[in-house]
């Protein structure tokens, strides 16, 4: 009887996971290393120029699929260089207050708001990039939110977190007082300008 | 007779739980007459708190269109703020990038997300503050009520005020509307009028 029970169970179990595979959302897979992070990973958008480690519209996946806005001020004159090297990040003045967090109900509302934005000539766009904390994740948000962007305004990459955004997403989710200069930054990856 | 004694008090119980703040879509709000956190208006003559930003911000503008920014608490041992200066609001280095547009359909969630999230960490619970500020005058706002009824019926429920904008807001406010037009905001080439704003001993204050 016993065995019975088992092997009806194991039969249940391997029915779920095949309906869970069933539904499974695309999977995204990025290089760990920083030298691969980008676009063709995604199979429906295979180039998009490299642009630096920041986009004016920022998206951060946290490591429990949670989803964080941020917008940045590009200055040109210093981020525009193309180079195949790994150049170092530099900070951007990043604060936990500058995180908005979005889910499923608010991504498509949002994006249309301000990331497809209306006001944008013809001919210009804007970059988003989304920085995740996994190498391999599954998003079905993100994947929401990239099927409605507007291609023809909006330049995008996925890469891996920075050093900044890991440091100021853990004070985000903790709630400490956050001092750019008491934190140890790992200068190896991080320039620090001042 | 119980029955409707019953019924009776639970007709009372839910009147008094759906004693919004408001009952129409109608504000007022001058420089004289605020409204804040459920006591309804009062008078900016009292002496009131330096500080008129919140940790959220809400920046409703004369077309109804609602715009969000978050500040950064400002942490002192006194609690009285770095530099304290009736009447004037200090500089707080808003940019326009940092407006983000938050329309009716989202609103909701969104403050839910937030503004009123239940798992937001306990030093942030604590410090949760909201200003909602407008451009003045009488005005119909639809979308201002369902921010309060969301705000006052929540369980973690932010300290608020509706207040006029602020000299550094509608500026800046201007500039996101001018956005991708060429015009670039540089609060150095701003010509502040400084009997309502103050700024740190060293601006833009680094954030």
């Amino acid at each position: 009887m016993k065995k019975v029970i088992f092997i009806l169970f194991v039969i249940l179990g391997s029915c779920m996971e095949q309906a869970n595979t069933e539904v499974k959302e695309k999977v995204y897979t990025i290089a760990p290393d920083m030298n691969h992070w980008s676009k063709d990973t995604l199979g429906n958008r295979t180039e998009s120029p490299l642009f630096g480690y920041y986009g004016d519209k920022n998206l951060i996946v946290d490591e429990q699929g949670k989803l964080f806005y941020y917008s940045y001020s590009q200055n040109y004159n210093t981020d525009c260089i193309y180079d195949n090297t790994i150049p170092k990040q530099k900070l951007i003045h990043l604060n936990p207050k500058d995180f908005i967090e979005l889910n499923d109900n608010t991504i498509e509302g949002f994006i249309d708001q301000n990331i497809n934005d209306a006001d944008i000539p013809k001919g210009q766009f804007i970059t988003l990039v989304i920085g995740t904390a996994r190498d391999t994740f599954n998003s079905a948000t993100l994947t929401k939110a990239l099927s409605k962007l507007e291609y023809e305004k909006v330049v995008y990459m996925i890469r891996p977190l920075t050093e900044e955004e890991k440091v100021v997403l853990a004070y985000y989710k903790s709630g400490e007082p956050y001092y750019p200069a008491k934190v140890i930054w790992d200068t190896t990856k991080v320039v620090l300008n001042r | 007779m119980k029955k409707l004694l019953f019924i009776g008090a639970l007709l009372i119980i839910s009147c008094k739980e759906s004693n919004a703040p408001v009952n129409n879509d109608t504000y007022t709000i001058t420089e004289n007459q605020w409204m804040a956190d459920s006591i309804g208006k009062y008078d900016t003559s009292i002496p009131r708190f330096n500080d008129l930003y919140g940790r959220c911000n809400f920046i409703i503008d004369s077309t109804n269109t609602v715009y969000f920014y978050a500040k950064a608490p400002t942490f002192s041992n006194d609690c009285l703020g770095v530099d304290f200066q009736p009447g004037k609001t200090p500089f707080i280095n808003l940019f326009p990038d940092d407006l983000v547009k938050v329309d009716s359909k989202i609103m909701n969630h969104f403050i839910e997300l937030n503004i009123v999230n239940n798992d937001m960490n306990p030093v942030t619970k604590k410090l949760n503050t909201l200003a909602i500020a407008t451009p003045g005058g009488t005005f119909n706002s639809p979308i201002l009520t369902s921010i309060l009824n969301k705000i006052t019926t929540s369980r973690n429920k932010p300290l608020w005020i509706v207040r006029p904008l602020t000299q550094e807001e509608s500026i800046v406010l201007k500039y996101k509307k001018e956005n991708y037009t060429g015009i670039v905001y540089d609060p150095h080439l701003i010509e502040w009028d400084t009997t309502k704003i103050y700024f740190e001993k060293y601006w833009p204050i680094q954030p």
